[in-house]
């Protein structure tokens, strides 16, 4: 056992040493012993309880008698200090109860001074509190296990990426996902899986939107989930031509909220749109998915929302099924020998893909292995946090210069102190032994506070950072454990530097001084710290007016929509059959449109802000197809372009008898698509062909300005607008301009609607400004996020500065005395301050703004409309921090200014 | 002389061994007959005691292989510790005379 040589240190390290040969012996003889009579197991249990017994008896102050005559003073002697009594022996102490005593000793110093362990302490656990909200997000995002998933390192994710575009994930077809699972023997089952809202209702209650993955192949095998009632879905109901797809399995979260737990929840029907699913099950274990920031209720068939007509054309391999799959290794398969199995399985299938759906043939599968984040957000999730990360200890740092220079005053402070202590027998090192266990009182006690400041610096930081909203700190071991081993490291850093400068000092100088006035030697480092504090603070200062800046910005990026009193509610009409649709499309406008208060409506497919686009592909029609030029495009209805306020630069947008039945197609594109095409924006007339699904070919009847539909922050796309009338896509995006944007309207824009589509289950109407909002979510964050620490760290910078200014200025009373004395008057005394600060804050300023310079790059993808070096953040952070710095000075200058000659110069 | 229950326990311990014995000695002596656990350190620091209050003495014994070489620390029952031990018990006995069956009886019924 590889602990016995450390449990024998320990031993040696707290028994005296006359017991310490027969101890160690009787340890290794009893294990002996108990080994050939119990076995070598309980033997070694045996051993770790013989050993704890004895450090206990030994450790354990009170039972020290054998070190014979320790008897505890209550006075501030430190340990060492005993060493010259007479008939005393300090070899015989043991190491704990030595420890012990520098605890106690350090306990007494601290409370003597409670200013200044208020301080220090509040100082670390705000550095160690930003850890510790920074290190919950990583423990949230990364390292707690995915629920309800069984050993998640052990499965995978794989997607399929075209051999010549490694970035663009691409699906692949039923009959390929079957072959593929059918060939893999490397793997203990490979299940796939996409996901898709559902609004579900119980009975004639109002529907709710519900998350869902809608599966096939080994789904829950590869997941390993247990349910909690009832069963789980197999394979067989999941494949095509099962007899009953209409069943479904629920979250616990659903099932408490929709079913408030019922215990006979098993053969309970849930509607969704058209279909009654039968609820077989719940997944336990608090499974909410295979993917962590993606929560799902619900867990169907594929099958289950797959028509007739739609399962041939997904037989013939043209169109894909199912976005991802996820994979169980088979023991002692690596990721990469599976990636390389899949691969070879894939050359041999991916012949069987048509021509016609090229881009499905070219494709290589990767492995992800371990289920946590989906593969698609890892990079972007780890940049974030390693920014985070970054960020946060920065702040730790600051604070932890501050409660090493706030040490350093006080061993300034203590020169008198430790001189008498020095002659009264205690050696340097158990003088800097004493500093250290301040230190750690101090540690222990920031790490407390920290906790609880940790919980309140994550409250600002809830929300988007990677897939999932942050959703505050949560103390679990992992965080305790980082905050105690932070908290260690950092006692370490900022103990030992004024522990060092303690024990090593001119003893005769220091007692002859005997005032423990500062005498120059180390005022140059604390000055160089408080500078380093300055100058860090800065950069997050610095940073923080960028994102600030550039979430401004997207606010006010002109998307060439007027989105203000718009609102959207989107409605999936799959139940309908596909040529029903045009019908309810326009008995839903003429509904929405009749709603008072609503000036205009039109239809859409998701809606500007959406988080979802579509692209097709628009030609002239004399054009090979190589020519083809890709763009945006949306199905509308006429009205589209009047209730988004997106005027026509050329030409007309469309009108109502374009979109009576039998009109010939038309089309209207934006500016940018003009210019591409035809270089100019005068295409009205042209004719083109666009295709989406199908082939169109129609005539441009006008020409709009560029819009961004999508992220704010995305450059406008070309697009082109069809009429809505042979649609493709299910989804249904109904807007309305409303005179006033309250909730009364959104109200009455629901229940016209459902008034329209009685069937159909309903959600709210949304205004678009909301979209917008939540679409920035993540931006938003990050700019509070780093606002906020930079606003703290600014705060911990200028406790340092004042700590720092009103020490040096109180070290020169005598000399300021003097001066007042010749005649210097108040402005002198304030220049005399004001030059010593402007030093360190000029010094740590420049050196912050150049640091800032050199990291603003890091930022640079998250920045927008605004430079990496733009020069009004610099300055406003220089201003900002020039303004805190003064008013950090202002309490030093003005006790600078009232030294009375007479008193300071008698008291020397 | 007042003796602690576990001094006492110690003491018999030494007292089954011959009058002296060594501290795993008595470790795995008390263990066995009392089903009690001991470390080692406990037990040094008791003994220790007892030395102090001279009702035992102690010498340094020879090594075995067993013990990775380490030298014995032998302890041996003084007579001052022997009468203390049976001055002791002697009063235990006289107290329990004729209680047994009552005290089984008494310890045997439901709390």
């Amino acid at each position: 056992m590889a602990t016995r040589p450390i449990l024998a240190f320990l031993v040696r390290m707290l028994v005296p040493k006359r017991y310490q040969e027969f101890v160690l012996g009787d340890l290794d003889e009893l294990r002996a012993a108990r080994a050939r009579r119990d076995g070598r197991t309980s033997a070694g249990f045996r051993y770790l309880l013989d050993v704890l017994g004895t450090l206990a008896a030994f450790g354990v102050p009170g039972r020290r008698r054998l070190a014979r005559g320790g008897s505890r003073s209550r006075s501030t002697l430190l340990p060492g200090e005993h060493e010259r009594r007479p008939g005393h022996d300090p070899r015989r102490r043991s190491a704990l109860s030595v420890v012990l005593e520098d605890l106690r000793a350090a306990l007494r110093a601290l409370r003597r001074r409670p200013g200044f362990t208020t301080v220090a302490a509040l100082t670390l656990a705000i550095g160690v509190g930003s850890a510790a909200a920074g290190f919950g997000m990583v423990n949230q995002l990364l390292l707690r296990p995915l629920p309800g998933v069984a050993d998640p390192r052990g499965a995978a994710y794989v997607r399929f990426f075209p051999v010549d575009d490694p970035n663009n994930e691409v699906s692949v077809s039923l009959p390929d996902f079957d072959a593929l699972r059918r060939a893999a023997t490397l793997v203990d089952g490979i299940g796939a899986y996409s996901h898709a809202t559902l609004h579900v209702s119980m009975g004639d209650e109002r529907p709710v939107e519900v998350w869902a993955n809608l599966i096939y192949g080994d789904f829950f095998e590869v997941l390993g989930v247990v349910p909690a009632a009832g069963r789980l879905l197999t394979e067989q109901e999941t494949a095509p031509g099962a007899a009953d797809p209409y069943v479904a399995v629920i979250s616990e979260r659903l099932w408490a909220s929709m079913f408030g737990g019922a215990p006979d929840v098993v053969g309970r029907t849930l509607r969704a749109g058209a279909t009654t699913l039968t609820v077989v099950g719940v997944a336990g274990g608090g499974f909410s998915g295979p993917e962590r920031g993606f929560e799902m209720d619900l867990w169907i068939p594929r099958m289950a929302r797959i028509g007739p007509g739609t399962l041939d054309r997904l037989m013939s391999r043209e169109v894909t099924f199912a976005e991802e799959l996820v994979v169980r290794p088979s023991r002692g398969a690596s990721p990469q020998a599976v990636e390389l199995h899949l691969a070879t399985i894939w050359e041999r299938i991916a012949p069987a893909t048509p021509e016609s759906a090229e881009e499905l043939r070219n494709l290589r599968p990767r492995v992800f292995p371990g289920l946590h984040l989906p593969p698609g957000w890892r990079q972007r999730t780890y940049g974030s946090l390693a920014l985070v990360g970054g960020v946060v200890g920065l702040v730790l740092l600051i604070s932890c210069a501050n409660v090493a220079n706030l040490l350093l005053f006080r061993s300034v402070g203590r020169r008198a102190e430790v001189a008498t202590r020095r002659a009264l027998g205690a050696s340097s090192g158990r003088v800097a032994r004493q500093h250290l266990a301040e230190s750690l009182m101090i540690a222990a006690a920031g790490t407390v506070l920290g906790l609880g400041m940790g919980w309140l610096v994550a409250l600002p930081f809830r929300g988007l950072v990677g897939p999932e909203p942050f959703e505050g700190l949560v103390f679990d071991g992992r965080v305790l454990l980082f905050a105690g081993a932070s908290v260690l490291v950092t006692a370490a850093l900022f103990g030992t530097l004024p522990a060092l400068l303690a024990g090593r000092f001119d003893l005769g100088g220091a007692l002859r001084e005997a005032g423990g006035r500062e005498t120059g030697r180390g005022s140059g480092l604390r000055a160089a710290m408080s500078a380093t504090q300055i100058a860090l603070s800065l950069v997050l200062l610095v940073g923080a007016f960028l994102l600030v800046r550039t979430v401004g910005n997207l606010y006010a990026v002109d998307t060439g929509l007027s989105i203000e009193r718009v609102s959207a509610l989107n409605l999936d009409l799959d139940d309908f059959p596909d040529e029903e649709r045009d019908a309810v499309h326009r008995r839903l406008l003429a509904a929405v449109g009749a709603v008072p208060g609503v000036e205009a409506a039109a239809l859409d497919v998701y809606g500007p802000h959406a988080g979802a686009s579509m692209g097709g592909w628009v030609g002239l029609p004399s054009a090979p197809d190589a020519e083809r030029v890709g763009a945006g495009l949306t199905f509308v209805s006429p009205g589209w372009f009047e209730v988004l306020g997106v005027e026509p630069v050329r030409g007309r947008t469309f009108r109502s008898e374009d979109w009576e039945p039998g009109a010939p197609p038309r089309l209207v594109i934006t500016a940018g698509l003009a210019r591409r095409l035809f270089g100019t924006t005068e295409a009205v007339g042209r004719r083109l062909v666009a295709g989406f699904t199908s082939r169109v070919e129609g005539e441009v009847v006008g020409v709009v300005g560029d819009v961004r539909l999508g992220d704010p922050d995305d450059e406008p796309r070309p697009m082109f607008f069809q009429l809505r009338t042979d649609f493709p896509v299910s989804t249904v995006s109904l807007l309305a301009r409303t005179r006033v944007p309250d909730a009364a309207q959104l109200l009455g824009i629901r229940k016209a609607v459902e008034s329209a589509v009685p069937d159909l289950p309903v959600p709210d109407a949304v205004p678009l400004v909301d979209r917008l909002h939540d679409l920035l979510q993540e931006q938003r964050t990050f700019a509070q996020m780093i606002a906020l620490l930079g606003a703290l760290a600014a705060l911990l910078a200028a406790v340092g500065l004042y700590g720092v200014v009103a020490f040096t200025m109180a070290g020169r009373r005598r000399e300021l005395g003097i001066r007042l004395a010749l005649g210097a008057d108040g402005r002198k005394i304030v220049g005399l301050v004001a030059r010593y600060a402007l030093g360190i804050v000029g010094l740590g300023t420049a050196t912050g703004l150049a640091a800032a310079y050199g990291l603003s790059r890091l930022l640079e993808s998250r920045l927008f409309g605004v430079a990496p070096a733009d020069p009004a953040s610099y300055a406003g952070s220089a201003l900002l921090f020039a303004a805190v710095a003064a008013a950090a000075c202002w309490t030093p200058t003005r006790s600078a200014m009232r030294v009375d000659p007479v008193v300071t110069l008698r008291s020397e | 002389m007042a003796l602690g229950e576990f001094e006492q326990v110690i003491l018999f311990a030494l007292l089954r061994l011959e009058g002296e014995a060594h501290g795993a000695a008595v470790a795995l002596e008390i263990e066995s007959r009392a089903g009690r656990h001991v470390s080692p350190g406990a037990l040094y620091t008791v003994l220790d005691r007892l030395e102090a209050k001279r009702l035992v003495t102690s010498w340094i014994g020879d090594s075995t292989p067993e013990r990775g070489g380490r030298r014995r620390r032998v302890y041996r029952l003084l007579p001052e510790g022997a009468r203390a031990l049976r001055d002791w018990y002697g009063g235990v006995r006289a107290m329990a005379a004729g209680m047994t069956t009552r005290l089984d009886e008494l310890a045997g019924q439901e709390g």
